[in-house]
């Protein structure tokens, strides 16, 4: 327990130093020119950031409920899964939202029925609905089994969303393609990927913390069994 | 205040505060469902600790 505490409070201090550097970084290092979005452009630092912590999140459920399904229906994965979904839709949220502040001043709009933001929306709204189902079903076993053959075939709106702004027009800036945007130069490469670390660092952080609450969780639930039983 | 501070004021500052906020809730979330459920452990190993105590083994 006191080694697992320690891991846990290195790993804080060590993503609040990284998230402290990620916003100096984000608030000083050169922009791109004016043409290619300027200031504004600083927001990618952050807003790329955590969309990558969302894919992440997702991905590690789709990981988790195939490893589940695969290896005998072993609780921690289970566990792993749903406490990265948890985490994927704030995430997915903070996406959404940090879009939506840089969307005003560059498009003009808060909201556009833009294919990359269409399925974003889509996407957290499966995983909102895949907490929702789990939360209907009582017998844990068949919430598990359920949950994971859900993840499994929600996890197709992440490549989706992620591959959205090549295969339909789109206004959305696509960081990964040279025709939006120049190459970074490297102080802009360093500011992102110290956010990517950050970001990731947090992900872990609140992963292990959520998956912790789950295993108390099972621990009350079968004592209560024994209490109840003997 | 100069048009790339007022740019940067308008949409990155909000930014950080949406993701410092929902950080801050969702970590309370976890923080408080785990200690409802370290409470309810606690409460429970009484139980099981007064069963095992009492000859009779009813639940009190």
């Amino acid at each position: 327990m006191a080694r697992r505490d320690t891991l846990s409070v290195v790993l804080i201090g060590i993503s609040g130093l990284l998230l402290a550097a990620a916003v100096f970084f984000t608030f000083t290092v050169p922009t791109a020119q004016r043409e290619t979005g300027g200031d504004v452009q600083r927001i990618f630092y952050f807003h790329v950031g955590i969309a990558w912590v969302a894919g992440l999140a997702l991905l590690v459920t789709f990981a988790a409920s195939i490893l589940y399904l695969a290896r005998g229906e072993q609780r921690q994965h289970d566990i792993i899964a749903h406490a990265s979904v948890e985490i994927g839709v704030v995430f997915g949220v903070m996406v959404i939202a940090s879009g939506m502040l840089w969307a005003r001043p560059v498009w003009n709009t808060w909201w556009t029925w833009d294919p990359r933001l269409t399925t974003t929306a889509i996407s957290l709204f499966i995983y909102v609905a895949y907490l929702m189902l789990r939360g209907a079903i009582d017998d844990p076993q068949r919430r598990a089994r359920f949950a994971a053959v859900y993840a499994i075939i929600g996890f197709a709106s992440v490549p989706v969303t992620f591959f959205a702004t090549r295969w339909w027009n789109t206004i959305h800036p696509d960081l990964f393609s040279q025709g939006d945007f120049p190459p970074l130069a490297s102080p802009m490469k360093v500011a992102m990927f110290v956010s990517l670390f950050a970001f990731t660092l947090v992900y872990l952080v609140l992963l292990r913390a959520r998956a912790r609450v789950e295993q108390a969780a099972d621990e009350v639930s079968l004592l209560k069994q024994n209490v109840l039983s003997s | 205040m100069s048009p790339e501070m007022s740019d940067i004021a308008s949409f990155l500052i909000p930014a950080y505060i949406i993701f410092w906020l929902l950080t801050f809730l969702y970590v309370f979330s976890i923080r408080s469902r785990q200690r409802n459920l370290e409470r309810d452990l606690d409460a429970l190993k009484k139980v099981v600790e007064k069963k095992q105590g009492d000859p009779t083994g009813k639940p009190m």
